[in-house]
């Protein structure tokens, strides 16, 4: 029985890091289109910096993900 | 030395003979290591040392007796007296002391004899072609058999299928052969406990959840999930499905390694058998290997014949590479001419390995720990050498520091010390585990949606799968190259900490 407890926990613990990582993606990708909106001229830039920090905040899923993967032998 | 043309072993030869022979007992060392153990490699390693230092011995000799006018001091003496003593006594040594494999020692020893040949060979073919001995492009002695007269003549076309044909009629007998040293070496070290742990694939396409998921079905890769998740995959052999526990359940489509198994175990060959077993095993190597050759064979053919007005491949390539080449050089600016080869090769490379595994039979390396973890740790050398080199080690020490240039700053020092070490560290291991987590998600969500397929045909009454993963692969395609491209773009951000900071 405690091992459903793992069941319930790795995917609620992988939705909520996406929900976190996406509420970030967000805002950066928003921030980013606003800028690029303001100045297009720049827009090469921030896409490189967007990119950067998408892959950041993305990693934090992808963290979740491994562990869920690494867990799921004891499901 | 004035040359005598017709001479063959001359100063140029030996010195060549000499690099050839260093880097090919360093590389067969590390092989030898990896392979048959730890003794047969320093075994091979005192060989190819032994034969080396008499070799050298000789040039030196050689040297000073064949000069116009001859060098015959006390010290020539002495080496020619020495060498024979030297050579039986470190065999003597080697063998009857140390106790070292004979049979690797003598391998490695008779390296040097082997590459004498063949580069004597090298030059025979070269003369034939009409190229002067000292050519300095005499280690593409084979290449340049297409260039003085055109294309390849019929009798080499018909010597190299030949070639082919020989080796080919060896291939069955190689088996044999590994499974023989397979016995001594592959027991002893550096393999995994349950090595061949062929787990039953997921076969999409048929319906593998029936009864005949058994041991000699579809071998697969769940091997290699299982073992770096740290699971035990111990019962993965003979065990289907219902055991999913054993191996994490991580589904990846067949790939030819697999089929290559599953012919060679229906052919009879046995799993323990050393070839079957080293493929399985070095599954992702042996995609590696693919995917370079490839790579190999594209960019030599795109750069050979450079042309004013590029053709198809030319123009692919050139465009390719242009694009990166501007993209970095946002970044590193005039810096980027130094660092591109390196940051290049990590991009295509990875974007390569990356879309192998969306094609039929083959498989993403990068869903696998080890090959992100290597990339990883090539890059995180590469930035410290960069660091170490470009800053100098006081100036890469200071950049660890956190750059202090004020008080405050100098008293922070062994608190940012030990924060920026770590820092550093975690670089590699975010890098790593970035990609492998995208590409392995990918893949296994590919491999889920395709066994969808055959779900969907017994609940809908379908008579025909309905490939439910084609739109995932598109969206894997994007996925893939972002996932080199920020690979890559941190890469050459780590590179650019590393550069002095003269131009802010």
């Amino acid at each position: 029985m405690e091992m459903n407890l793992l069941g319930l926990g790795l995917p609620l613990g992988l939705g909520l890091a996406a929900l976190g990582s996406g509420m970030g993606l967000g805002r950066a990708v928003s921030g980013a289109m606003e800028a690029m909106g303001r100045q297009p001229e720049a827009a090469g830039k921030i896409q490189v910096s967007m990119i950067i920090g998408l892959a950041f905040i993305e990693a934090l899923t992808i963290y979740a993900f491994v562990t869920v993967f690494v867990l799921q032998g004891k499901l | 030395m004035s040359a005598d043309r017709s001479l063959p072993l001359d100063h140029a030869f030996l010195r060549r003979v000499r690099t050839a022979t260093i880097v090919l007992g360093l590389l067969g060392s590390l092989f030898v290591t990896l392979y048959a153990g730890v003794k047969p490699g320093v075994g091979w390693t005192a060989g190819v040392a032994v034969a080396l230092a008499n070799f050298i011995l000789l040039h030196w000799i050689l040297v000073r007796i064949l000069r116009p006018q001859p060098l015959l001091g006390p010290k020539v003496y002495a080496a020619l007296g020495a060498k024979l003593p030297f050579v039986f006594g470190s065999v003597f040594l080697a063998v009857g002391v140390a106790k070292l494999p004979l049979l690797w020692f003598s391998l490695g020893f008779s390296l040097l004899f082997v590459v004498v040949l063949l580069k004597a060979l090298g030059r025979l073919l070269m003369t034939k072609q009409g190229l002067t001995i000292g050519d300095p492009r005499e280690g593409a002695a084979f290449r340049m058999r297409r260039e003085p007269n055109g294309p390849m003549s019929t009798k080499s076309k018909v010597g190299a299928l030949l070639l082919v044909i020989g080796l080919s009629a060896a291939a069955p007998q190689m088996p044999r052969i590994v499974a023989h040293f397979d016995q001594a070496a592959f027991t002893t070290d550096l393999t995994v406990e349950s090595v061949p742990a062929m787990a039953v694939a997921q076969d999409h396409g048929t319906d593998a959840q029936g009864g005949d998921a058994h041991g000699t079905d579809a071998h697969a890769t769940d091997a290699h999930a299982a073992d770096a998740h740290g699971a035990d995959a111990h019962a993965a052999e003979g065990h289907g499905e219902d055991h999913g526990e054993d191996h994490g359940a991580v589904k990846h489509f067949p790939n030819l390694v697999t089929y290559i198994t599953w012919i060679a175990t229906k052919a009879g060959v046995s799993e323990e058998a050393g070839w079957l077993k080293l493929l399985n095993e070095y599954e992702n190597v042996f995609f590696n290997i693919l995917l370079a050759i490839f790579f190999a064979v594209v960019t030599s053919k795109a750069s050979r014949a450079r042309a004013m007005i590029p053709g198809k491949l030319q123009n692919t390539v050139e465009y390719a590479v242009e694009s990166l080449y501007e993209f970095v050089k946002g970044i590193l600016g005039h810096e980027t001419r130094r660092y591109i080869p390196f940051i290049g090769a990590l991009f295509f490379y990875i974007w390569g390995m990356n879309w192998m595994g969306l094609i039929p039979g083959f498989k993403s390396p990068t869903a696998y720990l080890n090959t992100t973890l290597a990339l990883a740790g090539c890059t995180f050398l590469y930035v410290q050498y960069t660091g170490i080199t470009r800053l100098g080690p006081l100036g890469w020490l200071h950049h660890l520091s956190g750059s202090p240039n004020d008080p405050v700053g100098w008293a922070m020092v062994p608190l940012m010390l030990p924060l920026e070490i770590i820092g550093e560290i975690a670089k590699p291991v975010s890098l790593s585990l970035r990609l492998f987590g995208n590409v392995m998600g990918e893949d296994t969500l590919l491999a889920l949606f395709a066994t969808l397929i055959t779900i969907g045909i017994p609940a809908l009454g379908l008579h025909v799968g309905v490939p439910l993963h084609i739109p995932f692969m598109f969206l894997a395609l994007l996925a893939s190259t972002i996932q080199a491209l920020v690979f890559t773009l941190l890469a050459t951000i780590y590179i650019s900490q590393m550069l002095p900071h003269d131009d802010h």
